[in-house]
C-alpha cells in the first residue's frame, strides 16, 4: 500500500524545521505493532489533529512525541533535532492529559505556576505575573487561590490549559481534549481551542476519535488506523477526497458500491454498469469501491425523473429519519444492499415508507477508492 | 415487628461500645484509688502516679517500647512505599510472587515467624537487642504498612507524576513535589497504624528481645506473677491521654480521612 504522507518540505534548517518530523516511526509493545511507519511533519503554528478509532495507535503515537514512549524504530525530530533519548521533562512540549492531571493537593494558582517554579527559570515577581495572564488567557481572572476540587470539568480544562502553557512550549499536545465534556461546552471550547492556539502562536497536536471535533479546528488532520497512517490532509481534501474506503467510512457517511472497473463504468454485480468520475487513472479490471456521500444521492419516482447523465438504481424506501436539521432515507437496493440518501431539512419528498423509488447522483460527485 | 427489632439492635449496640470503652473508664478511675487492691476503692489519691514515676524498671521499658515502635513504624512505612512503587513496575507472575511474599507473614501466626527468626539470629550469632527487636517488628508490622501503602499508590491517577514529568521535572522531584504530598495521608495511616501494633506486640517481643530491652508490655505481662500494682493503671490512663493527645493534634478530621482512605485503598 503506497502510503498517502507528504513529502517533506524543504530541508530543514534550525528556524525551518517543522515542529515535529516523525520519520519510519514505529513502536512494537511485545509482539504487538502499535504504530507502524509513520512518516509526517507537522508545520509549526498549525492546529494539527491525528484521528482515528481507539486501539488505532493514535495515543501511542502521541505518547512518542512526548517522550513518555521510545519509539521502537524510526525518528522523532523535534525543531529539526532529533528527540529519540531525550527525556519528557527535557523536550519543549507540554500535553493536555485527558484527565486533565491537575494536582489536587495544590490550588489553581499553584497548578499553573508549577513548571515555572520546577524549572526556577523566573524570580517569584515574574512567576505571580505570569500566572496571573495566564489565567487570563483561558478567562479564569481571580481563580489563583481557588482549590482544583471547587471547579466544574470546564473550569479544570481551562486551568490544565493555563498550566501547560505557562511556559511558552513550542508544541502543546492535547489528548482527546474534549471527550470529558458535555455537548454545549464542547462546541463551545471548540472554538476557544482554536482561539487560544492563534493567541498564543503554539504548534497545537491534539488526539481524538471524535471527527466533528477534528474537522471544526484542525488545519490538518492524519487519520490513523491499525497502526497506519492513511491521510494527512486538510479538513475539506479529507472529506471531499478521501484516500482510502476506511477514510471515506470513518469520515462522515458514505454508501460504498464495489465492482471491477472497464473503462469509464463500473461493474457492480446484480446492479449493472454504473458511470464513474473522469479521469480515474486507474487500470481496467481493478476491483474497486465507489463512495457516494448520502447528501449527494437524490430520490425520484421515476427513472425518467432524473437528469441527464446522473446514475439511476432502483430500490425500495425502507425508513425517513429527521435528524433535526436533515432527513435521511434509508433504502434497499435491487441486491439487498442497504443505501443512504440524505436531504437538507425535513422530509418534503411525498415519499411513503415501503414505496419504490431511484437514487440518483452525479457521476462527478462519486469517487472511486482502489483501497 | 420491626419496631421491636429496631429496639434490640439499638441496644446491642449500646451494649458493645460499653464493652469497648468500659476497661478503659474503669482504668481511668482506679489510677485514683488510694487502695493497694485494685478492685476496692479506699478513696481518692494521686500516690501511684508518683510510685510510677519512681519505677525507673517500668519507665525504662515504656522507653524501650516508644523508641521500638517509632523506629520499626518509620522502617516499615518506608519499606511499604518502596514495595508500592517497586510492584507499580511489576506485571504477571513476578508481581503475584512478590505481593504474595509481602503479605504472607500476615497468615502466618506470629509466634512461628518468632521462633524462625530467632534461630536465624542464633545461627548469625547475633545478640539479641535493640536491633533484633527492631527487626522482628518490622517483620509483623510490614505487611499492614505496605497493604495500606500499596491500595493508595494504586488508587493514585498515574497520569498526575506523568503531568509532573511533562511539566519539567525529573524523577525525583517528580516524586518530591507530587507523589509525595498526595500519599502523606496514607503514610501517615499506615506509620499510626504500625506505632500500635509494635507498641503492644507481645509474641515477637518474648523471642527477639534481649538484656536490657524488655519492653513495655514485656513488663507489665512478667508483673503479673507478682501481683499488679495499681503504678499499671496510671500509666494506661496515661497512655490513653496521650493517645487522645495524638488524635487532636492529628486533628480528628484528618484522622477520618485517613481511615476512611485507608478503607477505600
Amino acid at each position: 500500500m503506497t502510503a498517502p504522507t507528504q513529502a517533506p518540505d524543504e530541508a530543514p534548517t534550525a528556524a525551518s524545521a517543522p515542529a515535529v518530523r516523525l520519520t519510519g516511526v514505529g513502536k512494537t509493545f511485545g509482539d504487538t505493532p502499535a504504530v507502524q511507519d509513520v512518516t509526517l511533519d507537522i508545520r509549526r503554528n498549525e492546529f494539527f489533529s491525528i484521528l482515528g478509532p481507539s486501539g488505532c495507535g493514535k495515543t501511542t503515537l502521541m505518547r512518542m512525541i512526548t517522550g513518555f514512549e521510545v519509539p521502537t524504530e524510526g525518528t522523532v525530530e523535534l525543531g529539526g533535532v532529533n528527540a529519540n533519548g531525550v527525556p519528557p521533562h527535557k523536550r519543549d512540549l507540554n500535553m493536555l492529559f485527558q484527565s486533565y492531571a491537575l494536582f489536587p493537593h495544590l490550588n489553581v494558582g499553584e497548578n499553573v505556576a508549577f513548571e515555572l517554579k520546577v524549572r526556577r527559570s523566573r524570580p517569584k515577581a515574574e512567576i505571580s505575573k505570569a500566572v496571573t495572564e495566564a489565567l487570563a488567557l483561558v478567562r479564569l481572572e481571580g481563580y489563583g487561590e481557588r482549590s482544583i476540587a471547587q471547579l466544574s470539568g470546564g473550569q479544570r480544562q481551562r486551568v490544565a490549559i493555563a498550566r501547560a502553557l505557562i511556559g511558552r512550549p513550542s508544541l502543546l499536545l492535547l489528548d482527546e481534549p474534549l471527550g470529558a465534556l458535555d455537548q454545549k461546552l464542547r462546541a463551545e471550547m471548540q472554538l476557544e481551542l482554536k482561539k487560544i492556539q492563534r493567541e498564543v502562536g503554539v504548534t497545537f497536536v491534539t488526539v481524538t476519535h471524535d471527527q466533528e471535533e477534528a474537522l471544526t479546528m484542525s488545519d490538518r488532520i492524519a487519520i490513523m488506523d491499525g497502526g497506519r497512517v492513511l491521510q494527512v490532509d486538510s479538513p475539506e481534501a479529507i472529506y471531499e477526497r478521501p484516500a482510502t474506503r476506511f477514510v471515506a467510512d470513518f469520515i462522515g457517511t458514505s454508501n460504498f458500491l464495489t465492482g471491477t472497473l472497464g473503462g469509464d463504468r463500473l461493474g457492480v454485480e446484480s446492479l449493472g454498469n454504473l458511470a464513474v468520475p473522469r479521469g480515474h487513472g486507474l487500470a481496467d479490471g481493478t476491483g474497486v469501491h465507489l463512495a457516494i456521500r448520502p447528501e449527494n444521492v437524490r430520490l425520484t419516482r421515476e427513472e425518467g425523473e432524473a437528469a441527464a447523465g446522473r446514475v439511476a438504481l432502483p430500490g425500495t424506501l425502507q425508513q425517513i429519519v429527521y435528524l433535526g436539521n436533515a432527513t435521511r432515507y434509508h433504502l434497499t437496493l435491487t441486491d439487498g444492499s442497504d443505501f443512504i440518501a440524505e436531504s437538507r431539512g425535513a422530509d418534503r419528498s411525498g415519499l411513503a415508507m415501503g414505496e419504490p423509488v431511484w437514487a440518483t447522483w452525479d457521476p462527478a460527485r462519486s469517487r472511486l477508492l482502489d483501497q | 415487628m420491626k419496631h421491636a427489632l429496631d429496639t434490640v439492635t439499638a441496644w446491642l449496640a449500646r451494649g458493645v461500645i460499653a464493652f469497648l470503652y468500659i476497661p478503659i473508664i474503669v482504668v481511668v478511675v482506679l489510677s485514683f484509688n488510694d487502695s493497694e487492691i485494685t478492685y476496692k476503692w479506699d478513696g481518692f489519691s494521686t500516690r501511684w502516679y508518683g510510685k510510677l514515676a519512681d519505677n525507673t524498671e517500668l519507665l525504662a521499658a515504656l522507653q524501650v517500647s516508644a523508641e521500638v515502635a517509632l523506629i520499626s513504624a518509620t522502617l516499615a512505612t518506608a519499606c511499604g512505599l518502596l514495595a508500592a512503587m517497586g510492584m507499580a513496575r511489576l506485571r504477571g507472575k513476578g508481581k503475584a510472587i512478590f505481593s504474595g511474599g509481602l503479605f504472607l507473614p500476615l497468615i502466618i501466626p506470629e509466634i512461628v515467624l518468632g521462633v524462625a527468626l530467632l534461630s536465624v539470629f542464633g545461627a548469625m550469632s547475633a545478640d539479641l537487642g535493640m536491633t533484633t527487636l527492631v527487626l522482628g517488628h518490622l517483620v509483623v508490622t510490614l505487611p499492614y504498612a505496605a497493604l495500606i501503602v500499596l491500595g493508595a499508590y494504586n488508587a493514585l491517577d498515574s497520569s498526575l507524576p506523568e503531568a509532573a514529568t511533562d511539566l519539567g521535572c525529573n524523577a525525583w522531584q517528580a516524586f518530591r513535589r507530587v507523589t509525595l504530598p498526595l500519599l502523606r495521608q496514607p503514610l501517615l495511616a499506615a506509620w499510626l497504624l504500625c506505632f500500635t501494633i509494635s507498641f503492644g506486640n507481645i509474641v515477637m517481643s518474648t523471642f527477639t528481645n534481649g538484656v536490657g530491652s524488655t519492653t513495655l508490655p514485656l513488663r507489665v505481662y512478667s508483673m503479673l506473677k507478682g501481683g499488679l500494682t495499681p503504678e499499671i493503671n496510671a500509666l494506661g490512663t496515661l497512655l490513653v491521654l496521650f493517645t487522645l493527645l495524638i488524635i487532636l493534634g492529628v486533628g480528628l478530621r484528618q484522622m477520618r480521612r485517613v481511615l476512611v482512605g485507608a478503607d477505600r485503598s
